[in-house]
């Protein structure tokens, strides 16, 4: 059984509370789960909260500033359950290791997005790193020659040359 | 008058800052300790009270010219023509000064009004740059401080849009500029208080892109308000990397 990860655009939107409060899932809770050409990108990781930074900070490689990563991690019986379709595929982050470890949710539908976010939010561990510890996983990535500089956002790359 | 209330600021500054204490001008609740104001256009720019103006003349009498280096740096260069807002039109008389600001911030206050009309209409990532947001980092980083005023009423405006106001609160906790730490400290703490969950969790995060340890004891406080568990910890885990730090 494999532990998916997520990132998310606010995790506050699928809080158990805050459901609670607008009485069901939060229509905002769906934007964490953007679609492109019905796929979703979530990456497979171990209980690692190395591997967890790591990969977080790989995905914010790609943004215009280093900012703090809030992310799901939820387990593949989810998919399973809800009859969806994944497999592997190669990433497109600056960090090639990392980049194995993405998995394309494919062939999705609105409701299945729905239901999702819902499983998510009832069974799933929602969680955030902060931006120090991104920064740091990306300065020692480069150094380490994990992630590929020349592969970085321009911006962010700029901003860690300071 | 302007001499003062700058002087306050930054008599603030000083006691939290080498206290390691929490400003003694802001509260847990959301009114800060004002009391008197000197004048309706006091009133409308800068709430503070009888005590902190006492404090700031006396500051200004006895710790300023004894000043130490970061306090010199810092209460010094807040007169600097560049970061005041009325020496940058040129103007020395008072009364003209005050008109020329009057006229400036009403038109500021109708260009921040469009800007967060125009936010509904953008899609604001996380971590992107949006034209929102490079646009109110360009005037926080132009006007300081006055901006700062407008920008304390807009977000606790109950109908401002949360997701616009969230992105100013962020853009405001990582804006570099020494000089206006102290007001956009003093409007974040402010912040902790709001009646959205959103904002909160955005202030919270605005502290730590701010990375000023007198927030400690704020956050710690608004953990033990938070009815959101999660914001609950959140609040701590910041207020933990704060005193790390």
């Amino acid at each position: 059984m494999a532990l998916f990860l997520r990132k998310l655009e606010r995790k506050l939107w699928l809080d158990p509370q805050y459901s609670k409060n607008l009485g069901g899932l939060a229509a905002d809770a769906i934007k964490n789960f953007k679609t492109f050409g019905n796929s979703l990108s979530v990456f497979s990781v171990e209980d690692d909260p190395n591997l967890i930074t790591r990969v977080l900070a790989a995905i914010i490689g790609g943004c215009d500033r280093i900012c703090e990563a809030e992310y799901a991690l939820f387990d593949s019986s989810i998919l399973d359950d809800l009859g969806i379709k994944y497999e592997q595929e190669d990433g497109k982050t600056a960090d090639a290791e990392v980049n194995k470890q993405h998995v394309n949710l494919g062939d999705l539908t609105a409701d299945q997005i729905n239901n999702l976010a819902e499983k998510i939010q009832a069974i799933g561990h929602l969680n955030r790193i902060l931006h120090n510890k991104i920064e740091e996983s990306l300065r020692e990535g480069i150094q380490r020659g994990t992630i590929q500089y020349d592969r970085l956002n321009k911006k962010l790359a700029t901003s860690l040359m300071i | 008058m302007s001499a003062n209330r700058e002087a306050v600021v930054e008599t603030s500054t000083l006691w939290t800052r080498e206290k390691g204490g929490s400003d003694p001008n802001i509260t847990s609740s959301v009114a800060p300790t004002s009391t008197k104001p000197e004048s309706k256009k006091d009133l409308q720019r800068t709430p503070f009270g009888d005590i902190a103006l006492a404090a700031s003349i006396a500051f200004t009498a006895f710790v300023l010219p004894n000043a130490t280096d970061r306090s010199s740096l810092s209460v010094r260069n807040y007169f600097k023509p560049s970061h005041n807002f009325r020496c940058e039109r040129n103007c020395t008389s008072s009364s003209f000064d005050d008109e020329i600001s009057k006229q400036t911030l009403h038109s500021l206050e109708r260009e921040l009004e469009t800007l967060f009309n125009n936010a509904k209409n953008e899609i604001i990532e996380g971590n992107h740059e949006s034209n929102f947001a490079n646009e109110l980092h360009s005037l926080l980083v132009q006007f300081g401080t006055p901006i700062l005023t407008l920008l304390g009423d807009l977000v606790s405006n109950p109908s401002i849009d949360v997701e616009a106001a969230s992105q100013a609160l962020r853009v405001i906790g990582r804006t570099q500029d020494e000089l206006t730490v102290v007001p956009r400290f003093r409007l974040l703490i402010k912040a902790l208080n709001s009646p959205s969950p959103i904002i909160r969790d955005s202030t919270a995060l605005a502290l730590f892109d701010l990375n000023e340890p007198g927030a400690i004891p704020y956050l710690q406080e608004a953990a033990a308000r938070e009815e959101y568990v999660s914001l609950r910890n959140d609040y701590l885990q910041i207020a933990e990397e704060l005193e790390a730090a």
